[in-house]
């Protein structure tokens, strides 16, 4: 890169700078700007806590089967654990809970949740999001991929 | 590698969201700041969030291309990272670090999906999804590819002539300098000089100036300090 202070280094660059323009794919651009209808205004966010994926030691990985997440904002938690499409839930610490599972692809799903706020869902493949109404506000947790999807039937 | 000319330029064009323009040596008109893209998005104006779109895109793509994901896995990275910038938005609070930010969230959750398929997988003796993960080291790829947005950032600052020749002198396969000469109305013998002058212009760009100011390269790369 200190290659750039020459003409033909500075040239080099912006060729390479320049190509990757022409490399965004159509539908890509597409699915970014569909990203804005899904804005919401200054909500609060069910922050991301941890992903055991993140954890992606050789100790860790011994655990194959099981993805666990978890998030919170305040006075109000996430557990979730991932088992291929299967997704089993608990919130914790407030009542009267209602999870909802957006997903771009898939539209939203309503969930119901238990007294002790354990809930079971089969989630699509692709981003999707968890809102947790609760205390009279929905609060969501940041788009995630659980579900790859299939190799070539996208 | 093929760099279809007039697909660059219609690209440029249409990613700095001004038409072209006549002027000579006249800088174009500048664009909207980023600060200003986010805050008109932020007051729900699609057409502004269409234009961090175009103006970030590349650099989503070029960094989520480096980890070799399948199709379905970099479109679910493309489609995560522009959902999580909407969820950020007003949470947002210096939009010069935008490219840092989308950059970093790209390839971390690039690396989220390497991590699941990896342990969705029985395990592979041979490690191929790690070993061909990623092209060089980490830290670097993302400054480099940074570095490449600056540049395009810069190349919307030039004027329209400046610009145009670069663009022609890109072009694969090469044009000729005769090609070029009558393209732009302009004699064979200035070719050279104002190719010079046109690079001198791009390293005293706003875009280049404040990329070596302020670039993570400075910070030992530590790209951290874009995520909030």
């Amino acid at each position: 890169m200190s290659s750039s202070t020459d003409d033909e280094g500075l040239m080099e660059e912006l060729a390479r700078a320049m190509h990757e323009v022409t490399e965004v794919p159509d539908h890509r651009r597409e699915a970014a700007r569909a990203a804005f209808t899904w804005r919401t205004i200054d909500e609060e966010l069910l922050a991301l806590t941890h992903d055991s994926l993140e954890l992606a030691d050789a100790a860790v990985r011994g655990n194959l089967d099981v993805r666990t997440l978890g998030f919170e904002t305040d006075g109000l938690s996430l557990e979730i654990e991932v088992d291929g499409d299967r997704v089993f839930g608990q919130v914790l610490d407030a009542d009267g809970n209602e999870v909802v599972v957006e997903s771009v692809d898939d539209g939203s799903q309503t969930v119901p949740v238990d007294a002790s706020g354990v809930f079971s869902v089969v989630v699509p493949a692709g981003p999707v999001r968890f809102g947790v109404m609760a205390d009279g506000l929905l609060r969501h947790t940041p788009w995630i991929v659980l579900v790859a999807g299939d190799q070539d039937a996208r | 590698m093929y760099l279809g000319l007039g697909f660059v330029r219609l690209q440029v064009m249409k990613a700095s969201g001004v038409g072209a323009q006549s002027a000579e040596e006249t800088p174009m008109t500048p664009r909207p700041e980023v600060e200003e893209l986010v805050e008109a998005a932020r007051a729900g104006d699609a057409a502004a969030w269409d234009a961090l779109v175009d103006r970030y895109l590349p650099l989503v793509t070029a960094v989520i291309r480096r980890l070799h994901l399948s199709p379905a896995d970099a479109d679910d990275v493309n489609q995560t990272v522009w959902l999580r910038l909407v969820e950020h938005l007003d949470r947002l609070r210096e939009p010069r670090a935008l490219p840092g930010w989308l950059a970093t969230t790209a390839r971390n959750e690039g690396l989220r999906q390497i991590r699941r398929r990896t342990r969705d997988l029985p395990v592979d003796p041979g490690g191929a999804a790690f070993d061909t993960a990623e092209d060089s080291d980490p830290g670097e790829a993302l400054v480099e590819e940074l570095r490449s947005h600056a540049l395009r950032e810069a190349m919307l600052e030039l004027s329209e002539k400046h610009r145009s020749l670069l663009l022609l002198l890109l072009a694969d396969p090469p044009l000729s300098y005769d090609d070029i000469s009558a393209r732009l109305g302009i004699p064979k013998g200035s070719i050279g000089p104002t190719r010079a002058r046109a690079l001198d212009q791009l390293r005293s760009s706003r875009a280049l100036r404040s990329w070596a100011d302020d670039s993570p390269a400075r910070h030992g790369g530590a790209f951290d300090v874009f995520l909030d």
